[in-house]
């Protein structure tokens, strides 16, 4: 359970964040929808512990995020940039076992959880030995859910992370992410900009709208109850292949 | 475990040359000193051999140093205990009272130094102007005053201690109301007999003991108005080596008044013109027969190239060792990266023999001191291409690796370093090439190294003698160069290498 608590921030007297008040429940899929600029990233950022708030504090469970729970509570959670920011110099195996190497797994534990993690994700083995200039998009980001995933940890973190694909791959492994993230069960949050995947994905979505949290509901909730006219608007703004209608 | 490997390589090297165990810390040992030009080395030679006869003393030879700031620096520190001075040197130079004639007041004021000299050889090497005999003919130039006649047609060329000497050319100038203009060019000593030769110039200076006066077909100009101090050659020493080996410096004033100035012109000249050692026209002089025949070329490349490898090599280490975590640091904080990166960059910004002057009074002469010069030469390089490397890491990833919980420490070690490793090898690559190149100047303080012949050469003006120096310095800057590249397969991560 992830509890945000009237958090403020501002970059150069900018806000980016005002007054945001949230929960995320466990084992469910969260998605924090909007457009760019309306502070999606900063507040996914926040919640890793990687920029602090202004005002407000944020909650994984009971324990709060300071700088100096930070690196404790990072390891509870696993975090997936667009591009899986996988280290260069690190080839995949070393990349999904840093952490757990750092902290004394042995080589057996390593090797078990490796072996569990390639299943979910539908990885051939071969993978793990490649460099990441040498994967493409798709395996790229089935490395980085199998490093965010590693240490076990309750809440899984994704910017934007299918963001750098091309359609028809996106397409394919929106599907898997969806049935990797059921087989977890964790709680996941997601960044998006994309309507289809939030609605694909989300249990909740939380649609933020310059620094402000406009509705958070389910998807349907913001189709049809909308609590203010920028919901609709949002949501109407990205056409499907339905309102071209008779042009096809 | 690669950083092991590079203490492992540092150790191996400083035992291989033997680190700083100098022999000069055992027993009796005596250390004679030369400055570098011919005459210098001849009579140093000279001097250590008449010492070696005695066989209770061991005799160290430090020739070559670079000026007479250095080589009297080394005296008063005991780094050396005896060289050749001359006297104007002493009251223009060392004592700064221009115009101290009288050698008893001379000796005195030296004693309160805690120095000591000998009653002059017997030769005057003062400076004279010179031009082509033809020349001096066509415009009729028998003295300095005459040089006026030229207005300011004349091209000269004056070395650079003589240009900036309180006896050199800014007092000879006014002394005679000199009129020569821009036209005067400042060029190394040695280099200016091929200029008067080649007629590039009409006018330069000469030592009157230069064994090319015999042979150059030049015409020295009398001093009419005096305006040279006596440049008399007598032994320098410290009152304490005096006090410590008596019988070594009774036997040492033997030298007084044996030489004259034809005399000196003639041993200059063997060196200078027929290419002889300085040791065999040491020994030819004082009547011993042939000397062990010189180093074969091999041996003394290999000398060299040892003690070059130990300048640079261990200089590298220490500039690695101290650059990177300076590097480090100067990513952490603005302030810290500002100092550090300022501080590295005026290091640079002094030239390098100035560098190496300046570490004299606090090192002494020698290896130490050059280690230190190069070490703080080679700091910058490191320095930049380290912080350098650290800022330019894709912040996504930094992002990336505190999202995994890695402490500080593990951040740097796991993450940021490797994949800042091809700019801070870049930057030990360039350091090393720098140090190749600036060690060559190490000999003038008396570390040796391939300088050492580019020195000696320099002095004769013989190319062959300097080749023993330049080309292996410019080979081992091009083996380094293939060196980085095999290195750079070990320590750059393979998958930055795609």
């Amino acid at each position: 359970m992830i509890r945000i608590d009237s958090v403020y921030k501002s970059f150069n007297q900018t806000v980016v964040l005002n007054d945001i008040q949230l929960s995320f429940a466990p084992k469910k899929t969260h998605i924090l929808l909007g457009a760019s600029g309306s502070g999606k990233s900063t507040l996914l950022k926040m919640i890793m512990g990687l920029i602090s708030p202004d005002q407000g504090s944020i909650w994984l469970d009971q324990e709060k995020m300071t700088p100096s729970s930070q690196r404790l509570l990072a390891q509870k959670m696993g975090y997936v940039l667009q591009d899986g920011g996988l280290f260069p110099h690190l080839n995949a195996r070393q990349n999904i076992a840093l952490m757990a190497e750092t902290l004394g797994w042995s080589s057996q534990q390593i090797q078990n959880r490796i072996d569990e993690l390639i299943e979910v994700v539908s990885l051939d083995h071969l993978v793990l030995g490649k460099f990441p200039r040498q994967l493409s998009g798709g395996e790229k980001q089935r490395v980085a859910v199998m490093r965010a995933a590693f240490l076990n940890p309750n809440v899984i973190l994704l910017d934007e992370p299918l963001g750098a694909l091309d359609p028809l791959i996106r397409s394919s492994l929106q599907k898997e992410l969806r049935s990797i993230f059921e087989k977890l069960q964790k709680l996941v949050i997601m960044v998006t900009h994309d309507i289809g995947e939030a609605a694909f994905f989300g249990h909740t979505v939380t649609l933020l709208y310059q620094g402000r949290v406009l509705q958070h509901g389910s998807f349907s909730e913001l189709l049809h109850a909308p609590t203010h006219p920028y919901v609709t608007e949002f949501i109407q703004a990205q056409r499907t292949l339905h309102d071209l209608g008779d042009k096809i | 475990m690669k950083s092991l490997l590079l203490i492992v390589m540092g150790s191996l090297f400083w035992n291989l040359f033997g680190g700083f165990g100098h022999p000069c810390f055992a027993g009796e040992t005596v250390t004679v000193g030369s400055k570098n030009f011919t005459e210098s080395y001849i009579l140093g030679e000279i001097v250590a051999q008449l010492l070696e006869d005695d066989p209770s003393l061991t005799v160290q030879r430090k020739f070559g140093l670079g000026g007479t700031g250095i080589i009297y620096e080394a005296l008063r520190k005991e780094e050396i205990d005896i060289y050749v001075e001359y006297t104007g040197t002493i009251t223009e130079n060392i004592l700064k009272e221009p115009g101290l004639k009288d050698r008893a007041l001379l000796q005195k004021k030296l004693e309160d130094l805690g120095m000591t000299i000998s009653a002059p050889l017997g030769f005057n090497n003062t400076y004279a102007l010179a031009v082509r005999k033809d020349f001096s003919e066509q415009h009729h130039l028998k003295t300095i005053s005459d040089l006026n006649k030229l207005g300011d047609q004349a091209r000269v060329a004056f070395s650079f201690e003589f240009m900036s000497r309180s006896d050199g050319y800014p007092s000879l100038k006014k002394h005679y109301g000199l009129t020569f203009g821009k036209n005067v060019k400042s060029m190394d000593h040695s280099l200016v007999y091929e200029a008067i030769q080649n007629n590039q110039v009409d006018v330069i200076e000469v030592y009157s003991t230069d064994g090319k006066l015999e042979t150059f077909d030049l015409e020295i100009l009398k001093d009419d108005k005096n305006f040279f101090p006596t440049y008399d050659a007598v032994l320098m020493t410290s009152l304490n080596f005096v006090k410590n080996h008596p019988l070594a410096w009774e036997k040492l004033r033997t030298l007084e008044n044996q030489f004259d100035e034809k005399l000196m012109q003639h041993l200059n000249a063997e060196a200078d013109l027929n290419g002889k050692s300085f040791p065999a026209i040491a020994s030819t002089y004082l009547e011993r027969g042939a000397p062990d025949e010189v180093e074969a070329i091999f041996k003394r490349v290999w000398r060299r190239t040892k003690e070059h490898l130990l300048l640079v090599g261990v200089s590298l280490v220490f500039s690695i060792f101290v650059g990177i975590p300076m590097g480090i640091l100067a990513t952490r904080s603005k302030l810290w990266g500002q100092v550090i990166l300022i501080f590295s960059g005026l290091l640079q910004t002094i030239p390098s023999l100035a560098l190496l002057v300046f570490l004299i009074p606090l090192f002494g002469i020698g290896t130490l001191p050059a280690l230190v010069a190069l070490f703080l030469y080679g700091l910058l390089p490191v320095v930049v291409n380290t912080h350098e490397g650290m800022v330019r890491i894709d912040p996504r990833l930094l992002e990336s690796a505190r999202s995994l919980g890695l402490s500080d420490w593990q951040r740097i070690r796991l993450i940021e370093l490797p994949l800042a490793s091809p700019n801070i090898l870049a930057g030990v690559r360039t350091s090393a090439i720098i140090g190749i190149g600036t060690a060559t100047l190490a000999a003038l303080i008396g570390a040796g190294g391939y300088g050492a012949p580019i020195v000696t050469g320099l002095a004769l003006n013989d190319l062959s003698t300097i080749y023993i120096g330049a080309i292996p310095a410019a080979l081992m800057a091009v083996v380094a160069h293939f060196l980085f590249g095999f290195i750079s397969q070990i320590v750059i991560p393979k998958g930055l290498r795609l």
